[in-house]
């Protein structure tokens, strides 16, 4: 049961939804917009999110997009990680989203959560951070486009109020060859948070790698492509350096220590790597 | 705006087949208000945390863990609990493979099969681990119940 009380608004457009935000907002009422609502419910019940309003944004029609538009896939944000799975127009996004949480859950879990949501882990974001994602958001100030890595991980973050409306990938990043590896505490490949997630493309240029799991932040790292890309130098050699050129400290908790989590780490990119680097070679 | 809700209220609810009123705040999930105001008690509020699926629901269809949804956000919906689901071979399949332990995690097996069963009938065992990892069992019942959901699946009921 949760405690604590709110209202529920369920807004048919995103004027409403961000009108709505801003009138509960006036009232002190901390509104959230609410999607596929798991993350909300769990920390509500637990006393650890407070709210007076929740937004539903699963009626706003662009919300709910999922089609291909002028060579570009444009996914709404609440469509859900079991639709896009099911969908399959995205192979590295379905490869992503099957392993978080677990198929039921995937049937709530949207897009647009898993890339907002206040966990660490985001895995929703490693594909359209290798994609180049194109995030459009909406605020008070009107809709803007912003590269999903730069909200991310550049500074430009969703300013309270913002709504992620939807994500654009370009066409020619969902044939890419792909990979995804992601290590849990005690079951192989199974459901539970993970020590360690790692999705991979090979582009023209090399391998590029996006990370969730070893940093409070899920991130892609220019610094890190480049390394890996260096093909002039020893496999071995290269994930060792990729590993001090990780952007932030690596996360020690019950799962596991920073130092078996850069262990982890490293064996993730040795295979991804060897897999990928043979593809078309 | 479609609706709003902003406190106690009425809600109308489509469950098994027939609307049903029911008292609710809008915080109030699903699980809790289809055991406590409708008596339909084969879905357990067990973690409450997504984890063990022992509260699973069908909505539209598809499997949901019910203690993850509001009451509120159920309306509009047809929502299907283990009372509702007619006698379908799953549920046979179950008693024949002695899938049953205590029996707390069945109700949310059942439903979450079944929906597999309907929505792809030719599973092959990567797609049955997928969906059956959404439940857990204390009973450690498993190899029962995938070999309950296989049998289905080939056809032997
Ligand atoms: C059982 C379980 C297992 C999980 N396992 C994993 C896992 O393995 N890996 C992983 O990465 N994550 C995992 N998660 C976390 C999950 O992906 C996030 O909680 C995600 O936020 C849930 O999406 P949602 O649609 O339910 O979000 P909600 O609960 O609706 O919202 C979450 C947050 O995002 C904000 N938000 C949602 N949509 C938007 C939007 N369009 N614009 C602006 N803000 C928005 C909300 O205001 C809220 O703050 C798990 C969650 C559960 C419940
Ligand atoms: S009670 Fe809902 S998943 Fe455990
Ligand atoms: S049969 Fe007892 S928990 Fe599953």
């Amino acid at each position: 049961m949760i405690a604590c009380d709110f209202e529920y608004y369920a807004p048919s457009s995103i004027a409403e939804a961000l009108g709505t935000y801003q009138t509960m907002l006036g009232k002190g009422k901390s509104p959230v917009y609410y999607a596929g609502g798991t993350e909300i419910i769990t920390m509500a019940r637990a006393g650890r999110l407070r709210t007076g309003a929740v937004i539903d944004i699963k009626g706003i029609p662009e919300c709910g997009v999922f089609s291909f538009v002028g060579g570009q896939l444009v996914i709404g944000a609440a469509v859900t990680a079991g639709q896009a799975c099911e969908a399959n127009a995205f192979p590295l996004l379905s490869a992503v989203a099957r392993r978080i949480a677990d198929h039921t859950c995937r049937n709530r879990i949207t897009i647009g959560g898993g890339v907002c949501g206040s966990l660490p882990y985001r895995e929703m974001a490693l594909p359209f951070l290798l994609g180049d994602g194109i995030a459009v958001v909406a605020g008070p100030g009107g809709t803007r486009l912003e590269p999903l890595h730069r909200l991310l991980t550049g500074g430009a973050t969703l300013s309270p109020g913002d709504l992620l409306v939807q994500l654009i990938t370009d066409e020619s990043v969902l044939s890419l060859p792909h990979y995804a590896v992601r290590r849990v505490r005690n079951s192989g490949d199974s459901v539970g948070y993970p020590l360690v997630s790692v999705a991979a493309v090979k582009r023209p240029d090399g391998v590029k790698v996006a990370i969730s799991g070893l940093c409070t932040f899920a991130f892609r790292s220019d610094e890190i492509d480049r390394c890996l890309a260096d093909t002039g130098t020893p496999l071995a050699t290269r994930v060792e350096h990729a590993v001090s050129l990780v952007p932030g400290p690596v996360v020690t908790d019950l799962t596991g220590s920073s130092v078996y989590r850069k262990y982890v780490f490293k064996q993730v990119l040795s295979d991804i790597m060897t897999e990928l680097e043979e593809v078309g070679a | 705006m479609r609706w709003s809700m902003t406190g106690v209220g009425t809600l109308i609810l489509k469950v098994n087949g027939s609307f049903k009123t029911v008292i609710a705040r809008p915080s109030d999930t699903l699980v809790d208000v289809v055991r406590g105001q409708l008596q339909l008690t084969g879905a357990k509020p067990a973690c409450e945390t997504g984890d063990c699926g022992a509260c699973t629901l069908l909505v539209d269809g598809l499997p949901v863990k019910a203690c993850l949804v509001l009451a509120v956000e159920a309306v509009g919906h047809e929502i299907t609990t283990i009372e509702g689901l007619p006698l379908v071979p799953m549920q046979k399949a179950f008693v024949d493979k002695f899938a049953t332990s205590c029996g707390y995690c069945i109700p949310g097996f059942i439903l979450n099969a079944h929906a597999l069963a309907v929505h792809h009938p030719d599973a092959d065992d990567a797609v049955i681990a997928e969906w059956l990892d959404s439940n857990l069992c204390r009973c450690m019942s498993y190899s029962e119940i995938r070999d309950a959901v296989r049998s289905v699946l080939a056809g032997e009921y």
